[in-house]
C-alpha cells in the first residue's frame, strides 16, 4: 500500500464522501472478526431463534389433520384452536392442568430432597474432618454423570409390581405385595430424580462452603458462639444464596425432565408436562404438544432468571474478603467414622446397588432366582431363540446394538467437535467485539438453548425441520437433524467456556501479533489456537458425555434408522424387554465412566460443572 | 522531521468520550510521556497511534505519511505504521521460546533465516538476554520478561516505540534499573518513544516531553521541569510533584500595584507578574500555589509569618514538616533531614520568584513565578 499524503484531499465534498465510503467498506470487508461474528450469528439464529419462532408459530397455525374440527379455516391459517384446547376446554385438565400440577409438585419435592442430601454431603466433605474425604467427594458426583434413568430402571427391577404385567421386580418375586404408589408414580419419581440431581447441589453449595472465609467463623468463635450456633447463624446464612440458587436450578431441570417420569409414571398414566407433550406428539397432535412446550420453556426460563438474580446477590457476599485462610475444619470427634460410614453406605445404595441390580438382572434367566442354573449370558451374547424377546439375540450379538453404539459415538464426536469449534469462535468474536451489539447479541442468542428444556428443544426441531422450508429440505429422519439439535443444545456451554477461555487469554497476546504484522489467519493459527488446546479438550469431552447419555431431546427426533444407545434402551423398556434395556444401560455406563476417566487423566480436572442436560 | 501529529483526535464509546478533540505533536526522537490519572484517555491515545483502536474522528500522521483520517475513511493497519508496542502485561507468547518470540515479527516481514538469526541475536545482545533465547517466557522472571518484550519490539527496528505502563508490574528496585535501560535505548537509537504512565515521578525523570491528560483532554504539554515549575493549571500543579504542591484558597482584595490576597487572616502581598489572558481583579477568587521545597523555614528576613509545627514526616533523606495556622496546613521540606519538635512556633516565608497564582474558577495559572512583598496578619 502506498503512503497517503498528509495534505487533505483537495476538491469537492462528493469526492471526499466517495473516498471515505470506499475506504471504510474496504476495511469492514477485510475485518475477519466482524465477518466471522456475522456468520456465527446467522448460524445461531438459524439453529436457535428460527426454531423458537417456528414453535410459537406452529402453536397458532392450523395443522391439516385438525381442519375438520375447525370450521372454515384451511391448514396453515392462524387459529386459537390449540390455545383454547390446551388451556380452556373439557380436556384441558387432562391435557394440561393435571400434568402441570404433577410437574410442579414433583420438581418442588424432588428439589427439596436433592438440596437436603447435597448440602449435607457438601458440608461434611468441605467443613469437617471426615475420613475418606477424597473418595467420597469423587464418588458423590457419579449419579449425575450416569444417564438419569439408570435409577428408574433399577427401581423397576427391584420394586416393579404385577399391575402392568410382564416380569415383576425382585421384591414381588420374593412374595412381597407392593402397592402401586411404591412401584410407580410420584414417590419413586421424586426419589430417583432427587438421587440423580443432588450432586448438582453438592457441587454448587460445596464450592460456596469452600470459598467461605473462615475468619468470619473465627470472629463468631472469639465472641463466644458454639459450633452449632455458628453453623446456624453464620455459615448457613452466608451460603444460603448458593443453596437457594441450586434449588431453583434443580426445579427448572425437573420441569424439563422426561426419562424418569416416562419410565416410572407412564405405566400408571401418571403424566407430567414432558411426557404429556410426548404423548401428544405420538398421538399426532403437534399443536397441543407445541403449546405445552412453550409453557415448559416459559417455566424453566423464569426459574433460571430468578436463580441468576440470586447468584448475583451471592457474589456480593463472597467478595467481602480477598485471600481466605485455609479452612479450619469442624472436628467431629468420635462421630467422624459414623458420619463417613453413613455417607459411604448412602453412596453404596445409590450407585453400587442399582448398577449391581441391573447387572445381575441381565445374567438371570428368571429374575430373583440366585442359583447357578438360573445364570445365563443369553441377554448379552445369546443366539436368537424364537419366543424369547421376539427372538432377539443377546445385545452384543445384535446388529441393532452395534448400530446404535456407533451412532451414539458418531453423535457424541460430531456434536462435541462442532460445538467446540462454535464455542471457540464465539468466544473469540464476543470478546474481540465486546461493546458492540453484534457481540452482545451473539452472546445472548447462544445462551438461549439453556432456557429451553431438552424435550421442548427436540419438539422445536421437529416442528421446524419436519417439512421442507424454502431451500432447506426436510431433515426429519436424518442423522444430520440429531447432530444439529445436539450441537445447538450445547451452544450455551460451548460459548461460555469459549468466552471465559478468551477472556483469560486477554487481547494483548493477539495484538502483539497485529503489531508484528501477522495476518488474521496467521494470528489464529500460530498465536490464539495453540493456547486454547487444553480448554479445547475440556470443551470436547463434556459435550461428548452429555451427547452420549442424552435421551429426552433425541427421543422425539429419532427414527428406526437413527437409533442411539439411549433411545434403544427406551424402546426395549417400552416393549417390556427389561433385560435388554438394562444391558444397554450398562454398556452406556461403561462408555461414560471410561470417557470420564480419560478426561480426568488428560486434563487433570475434577468434574465440577458444565455437565448440562436433564 | 517525522513528527507524529494528532489532529482533533476523538474517541467515543457510546456516550463515553475517552479522548476529546486532542491536538498534539510528538516531536521526532523525543521521549514523550503521556501522563494522567487512570481513565484519562492516555492508553486509548497510544492504542490509536498504534492502530489497535480506531478513532471516532480526527487525523493521525507520522511525518508526511497519513496513517489515519476519519474524513477520508483511511486507516493504515498497525504493521504499516512502523511502530513497536510494549504491553503492560508484556504479552509474550507463552508457547514460544524467547527466540521464537523475537523472531516472529521478523518472519512476518519475510526476512531470510540468517537475517532473522542475526537480528534476534543483536536485539537479545542489546537487552542482555542472550542466554535465555531457548527458554520459555514462564521460565523467566518479571524483569527478564520485560527485557524479552523490549527485544521483540526492537528487533524489527521501528521508528517509533510505544509503551503502555511497561514498568507497572515490576518491583521498585527493578523499576529503577529498567528506567535506566529505557533511557539508554532512547539515547543510543534514534527512535521516538511514546510512553504511557500514571506515575508522575516516572514521567518527570524519564521524558523529554510530558503530556498531561485529564478526562480525554490535553492539559499541558511541556518539558518535565517546566511542567513542574510552571504548571498551566491547578490540575497539573496538583498531579505533578510529590508531596503535592501547597494550595491556598483566597480572595484578591487589592489588584493594582501589588496583588494582595486574603486567606483566612493572612494577607499575602505579591509582586505583579501577570501571565495568560486573565487579568487579576479585586474580589477574584484565587488559589496560591507553593511547592514544599519553596517554603522557607526560620526566615529571619521579612516578609515572614509565624506557624505552628503540626507533625514531622522524616523519610531518611528528607524531612517534611506539616505546619498549621488556623485552617491552613502547609507541607514544607526542611533543608536538612532534621526534626522540629511538634508544637514549636517557627517563621515561614516563600522562596522569591516561586509563588504561583491560579484563577479560583477556571483553575488556570494567572501569574508567572512571583515573590512575596509583604506577609502579615489581617488586622
Amino acid at each position: 500500500m502506498g503512503s497517503y499524503s498528509a495534505q487533505p484531499a483537495a476538491g469537492n465534498k462528493l469526492a471526499v464522501h466517495c473516498e471515505r465510503g470506499w475506504n471504510r467498506s474496504k476495511r469492514i470487508l477485510s475485518n475477519p472478526p466482524l465477518l466471522l461474528s456475522i456468520v456465527l450469528l446467522i448460524i445461531s439464529v438459524y439453529l436457535v431463534v428460527v426454531p423458537l419462532i417456528s414453535v410459537l408459530a406452529s402453536s397458532v397455525t392450523l395443522h391439516s389433520r385438525d381442519t375438520l374440527r375447525v370450521f372454515g379455516k384451511r391448514p396453515g391459517e392462524f387459529t386459537t384452536y390449540y390455545l383454547k384446547r390446551v388451556f380452556a376446554s373439557d380436556i384441558s385438565s387432562v391435557l394440561f392442568y393435571e400434568p402441570l400440577m404433577n410437574t410442579l409438585i414433583i420438581s418442588f419435592l424432588m428439589s427439596v430432597l436433592a438440596i437436603s442430601i447435597g448440602t449435607t454431603i457438601a458440608w461434611f466433605v468441605t467443613r469437617t474432618d471426615l475420613p475418606f474425604k477424597r473418595f467420597i467427594s469423587n464418588t458423590a458426583v457419579v449419579p449425575f454423570i450416569l444417564p438419569s434413568w439408570t435409577l428408574s430402571l433399577a427401581w423397576l427391577t427391584i420394586f416393579k409390581n404385577r399391575t402392568i404385567g410382564g416380569t415383576t421386580g425382585i421384591l414381588e418375586y420374593f412374595g412381597v405385595q407392593l402397592p402401586d404408589w411404591i412401584s410407580y408414580g410420584p414417590l419413586p419419581i421424586i426419589i430417583t430424580m432427587a438421587l440423580h440431581y443432588y450432586p448438582f447441589t453438592y457441587m454448587l453449595v460445596g464450592s460456596a462452603f469452600r470459598d467461605f472465609d473462615t475468619r468470619l467463623e473465627e470472629a463468631a468463635l472469639v465472641l463466644g458462639g458454639n459450633r452449632w450456633t455458628i453453623l446456624r447463624r453464620v455459615v448457613l446464612p452466608m451460603v444460603s444464596p448458593a443453596i437457594v440458587s441450586s434449588f431453583i436450578l434443580t426445579i427448572s431441570r425437573g420441569i424439563g425432565s422426561f426419562s424418569t417420569p416416562v419410565f416410572l409414571g407412564n405405566p400408571i398414566n401418571y403424566r407430567v408436562l414432558s411426557t404429556r407433550m410426548f404423548a401428544s406428539l405420538q398421538a399426532g397432535s403437534p399443536g397441543d404438544a407445541y403449546m405445552i412446550a412453550i409453557v415448559m420453556i416459559l417455566l424453566a426460563a423464569t426459574f433460571i432468571f430468578i436463580s441468576n438474580r440470586v447468584i448475583g446477590k451471592r457474589k456480593s457476599f463472597v467478595t467481602i474478603s480477598g485471600q481466605a485462610p485455609k479452612a479450619k475444619l469442624v472436628s467431629l470427634g468420635k462421630w467422624r467414622y459414623v458420619a463417613s460410614g453413613c455417607i459411604l453406605l448412602f453412596l453404596f445404595a445409590v450407585i453400587v446397588v442399582p448398577l449391581f441390580v441391573l447387572a445381575a438382572d441381565t445374567f438371570m434367566r428368571v429374575p430373583g432366582v440366585y442359583s447357578p442354573s438360573n445364570f445365563t449370558l443369553h441377554y448379552w451374547i445369546g443366539k436368537s431363540i424364537p419366543g424369547i424377546l421376539d427372538g432377539r439375540p443377546g445385545i452384543l450379538r445384535d446388529a441393532d446394538t452395534w448400530r446404535a453404539f456407533f451412532n451414539s459415538v458418531k453423535l457424541g464426536l460430531s456434536a462435541s467437535v462442532l460445538s467446540a469449534i462454535f464455542g471457540i469462535l464465539v468466544g473469540y468474536t464476543v470478546v474481540r467485539l465486546r461493546g458492540t451489539w453484534l457481540s452482545s447479541t451473539l452472546d445472548q442468542v447462544s445462551f438461549l438453548p439453556y432456557l429451553i428444556p431438552s424435550i421442548a428443544f427436540g419438539a422445536i426441531y421437529l416442528s421446524l425441520f419436519a417439512q421442507q422450508r424454502g431451500p432447506i429440505p426436510s431433515l426429519y429422519g436424518t442423522f444430520m437433524l440429531i447432530i444439529l439439535a445436539t450441537t445447538a443444545k450445547n451452544f450455551p456451554f460451548a460459548a461460555k467456556s469459549g468466552i471465559s477461555a478468551m477472556i483469560q487469554l486477554g487481547h494483548e497476546i493477539e495484538e502483539a501479533g497485529i503489531i508484528a504484522g501477522a495476518s488474521w489467519l496467521t494470528r489464529m493459527r500460530r498465536l490464539v489456537l495453540p493456547l486454547q488446546r487444553s480448554g479445547l479438550l475440556n470443551a470436547l469431552i463434556l459435550p461428548f458425555i452429555s451427547a452420549m447419555r442424552e435421551l429426552s431431546m433425541v427421543v422425539i427426533l429419532i427414527t428406526p434408522g437413527t437409533q442411539l444407545l439411549t433411545t434403544l434402551t427406551f424402546r426395549y423398556s417400552d416393549y417390556g424387554f427389561y433385560h435388554m434395556s438394562n444391558a444397554v444401560v450398562l454398556l452406556l455406563v461403561i462408555v461414560i465412566i471410561v470417557m470420564r476417566y480419560i478426561m480426568q487423566k488428560i486434563t487433570g480436572a475434577e468434574l465440577s460443572e458444565g455437565l448440562g442436560g436433564n | 522531521m517525522p513528527d507524529i501529529k494528532l489532529e482533533n483526535l476523538t474517541k467515543r464509546w457510546g456516550d463515553v468520550v475517552a479522548v476529546d478533540n486532542l491536538n498534539l505533536t510528538i516531536p521526532d526522537r523525543s521521549f514523550t510521556c503521556l501522563l494522567g490519572p487512570s481513565g484519562c484517555g492516555k492508553t486509548t491515545t497510544l492504542r490509536m497511534i498504534a492502530g489497535l483502536e480506531e478513532p471516532t474522528r480526527g487525523r493521525i500522521s507520522n511525518g508526511d505519511k497519513l496513517v489515519f483520517c476519519s474524513e477520508r475513511g483511511l486507516s493504515l493497519s498497525p504493521d504499516k505504521r512502523d511502530v513497536g508496542l510494549i504491553f503492560q502485561s508484556y504479552a509474550l507468547w507463552p508457547h514460544m521460546t524467547v527466540f521464537q518470540n523475537i523472531a516472529f515479527g521478523l518472519e512476518m516481514k519475510k526476512m531470510s533465516r540468517s537475517e532473522i538469526e542475526e537480528r534476534v541475536r543483536e536485539a537479545a545482545g542489546w537487552m542482555q538476554i542472550d542466554e535465555y533465547l531457548q527458554r520459555y517466557p514462564s521460565e523467566l522472571s518479571g524483569g527478564q520478561q520485560q527485557r524479552v518484550a523490549l527485544a521483540r519490539s526492537l528487533a524489527p527496528r521501528p521508528n517509533c516505540l510505544l509503551m503502555d505502563e511497561p514498568l507497572s508490574n515490576l518491583d521498585a528496585k527493578l523499576r529503577m534499573d529498567m528506567r535506566t535501560e529505557l533511557k539508554r535505548i532512547h539515547a543510543e537509537t534514534d527512535m521516538t518513544i511514546v510512553y504511557v504512565t500514571h506515575d508522575q515521578l516516572e514521567a518527570i525523570s524519564m521524558a523529554t516531553t510530558v503530556v498531561v491528560m485529564k478526562e480525554g483532554k490535553l492539559e499541558q504539554c511541556d518539558e518535565p521541569l517546566k511542567l513542574y515549575k510552571y504548571p498551566n493549571n491547578l490540575f497539573v500543579a496538583d498531579f505533578v510533584g510529590s508531596p503535592s504542591i501547597n494550595l491556598l484558597k483566597g480572595k484578591v482584595i487589592e489588584g493594582h500595584d501589588v496583588w494582595t490576597v486574603q486567606c483566612y487572616d493572612w494577607l499575602l502581598s505579591l509582586k505583579r507578574a501577570p501571565y495568560g489572558d486573565t487579568a487579576v481583579k479585586n474580589g477574584q477568587e484565587v488559589v496560591v500555589g507553593v511547592r514544599c521545597e519553596d517554603i522557607l523555614i526560620s526566615s529571619s528576613e521579612p516578609p515572614y509569618i509565624g506557624m505552628l509545627v503540626y507533625s514531622n514526616l522524616p523519610t531518611g533523606s528528607d524531612t517534611f514538616v506539616r505546619l498549621r495556622h488556623e485552617g491552613i496546613l502547609l507541607t514544607a521540606k526542611l533543608p536538612e533531614p532534621d526534626i522540629i519538635p511538634t508544637g514549636s512556633e517557627i517563621n515561614v516565608s516563600f522562596r522569591p520568584g516561586r509563588v504561583l497564582l491560579f484563577d479560583g474558577e477556571t483553575g488556570k495559572r494567572i501569574s508567572d513565578g512571583t515573590s512575596l512583598v509583604n506577609f502579615q496578619i489581617a488586622s
